[in-house]
């Protein structure tokens, strides 16, 4: 889905289209997905900014938690981590995309695309999962717990939810065109695709940092697909 | 969906009529004025209903937009689907059963449900939440299927990956029968 979906962009559009619209095609990490990106940056500017992101979701969590998400502005989460209103927009656009936490394209679908070719769908699934959550920083697992415990509170969280396993689904078929022959027609994608998605949800659904159960899970998907 | 309960009285059919026009009127005026414009009051006074009735029918504005047991009849058809069937051949008859039996206004009502559910925002969260609550009633169900994993792990991945291939077939397809049927097919296929 190289677009977002028209309701997602109404929904967000408070004059901040091309902020969602990116936020849209970089397809997001769902879940087990939905967590900031290993800190792979060399440079110090690099990490200063993975810093600056950390805090402002931080405070932004601390808030949403003490007195809901609706109720609290850009304005005073900006202030929270003692930045200003305008960074806190290039940092993250709409408010809504402090929900989800990547700040590039999904680690994990690249780590999939990369994983040995010797894997099967599922096997391949998991080894991404792992090698992305695995990598994380202390820090960065903070941030995941408290970001994937916020996003099954907050009801406008779960429309991006569902917004983002459906663009992972698209994902996912799109790198199984390389992995798999090219006998394997376009639904035939979409249905591996779908299956490994829906193995995710189950596992994932309400955990807060479902590393395990989704390797599990993976793991018995993998006995079970052909 | 409402077909596999085939309503039997008249009074049981005045109820999936009343359901079915307020859906429609409902529909009518989120595609004129937004979702979040229309109130509870408007509905019911262009359903000619009471708003009392709307809220007996629907309780909050948030549920017209999932069709009413779109869910729990292919479930139980699934149960009931012959036993010497494999489960996600079992799961596909049941679809195949469910989506037969709709009446042409039944018909009418899913479709347009579909089409503002992709359309309104608000209401992703709900189909959300109602796939996590297929993918709970699929695996509760497998312990009745003679193949059914005896593990609750294994039973929610099989589950699990029904319904994803059910997302993938579904979203943004007003009426995703025919891929829905043919996607399970291949599910069939490749999972055992």
């Amino acid at each position: 889905m190289g677009t977002f979906p028209q309701g997602v962009v109404a929904f967000m559009a408070d004059g901040q289209k091309p902020a969602h619209i990116r936020f849209g095609e970089k397809s997001l990490m769902m879940e087990t997905c939905l967590v900031s990106a290993p800190d792979r940056s060399s440079s110090l500017r690099e990490r200063k900014k993975t810093q600056t992101r950390l805090a402002i979701r931080r405070e932004a969590f601390r808030l949403f938690e003490t007195q809901g998400y609706a109720n609290t502005t850009i304005d005073q989460i900006a202030e929270a981590a003692e930045v200003s209103p305008r960074t806190f927009y290039r940092y993250f656009g709409v408010k809504e995309a402090l929900l989800l936490s990547d700040d590039q394209r999904s680690p994990i679908v690249e780590a999939f695309a990369g994983a040995p070719r010797e894997l099967t769908v599922a096997a391949a699934y998991r080894h991404a999962v792992e090698e992305v959550l695995g990598a994380l920083s202390a820090v960065e697992r903070v941030d995941a717990i408290a970001g994937q415990r916020i996003l099954y509170q907050v009801p406008e969280a779960l429309n991006l939810v569902y917004t983002e396993y459906v663009a992972l689904i698209d994902s996912i078929a799109d790198v199984l065109r390389d992995r798999l022959e090219e006998d394997v027609d376009d639904l035939e994608r979409r249905v591996i695709a779908g299956a490994v998605v829906g193995v995710v949800i189950a596992a994932a659904h309400n955990q807060p940092l479902p590393q395990e159960s989704v390797s599990r899970a993976l793991t018995i998907l993998d006995t079970r697909m052909s | 969906m409402s077909g596999h309960d085939r309503p039997q009285s008249l009074r049981e059919r005045k109820k999936v009529r009343t359901r079915l026009a307020i859906r429609r009127e409902a529909f009518r005026l989120f595609a004129k004025q937004g979702y979040a414009n229309t109130t509870v009051e408007q509905i019911a006074e262009a359903a000619d209903v009471s708003p009392r009735t709307f809220y007996r029918y629907f309780g909050v504005k948030e549920r017209l937009l999932i069709s009413d047991d779109k869910i729990s009849p292919i479930v139980e058809a699934f149960i009931a689907a012959p036993k010497e069937l494999p489960i996600v051949p079992a799961y596909r008859h049941a679809v195949g059963t469910v989506f037969d039996g709709l009446t042409q206004e039944e018909r009418d009502d899913f479709v347009a449900g579909e089409q503002m559910m992709y359309a309104i925002p608000e209401a992703r969260g709900l189909v959300y939440t109602e796939y996590v609550r297929l993918i709970d009633l699929i695996a509760d169900a497998l312990t009745d299927r003679p193949d059914g994993p005896t593990d609750e792990m294994e039973r929610r991945v099989v589950a699990g990956a029904i319904v994803g291939v059910l997302i993938a077939a579904s979203h943004n397809n007003p009426f995703p029968e025919d891929v829905l049927l043919r996607s399970l097919e291949i599910l069939g296929r490749r999972l055992t």
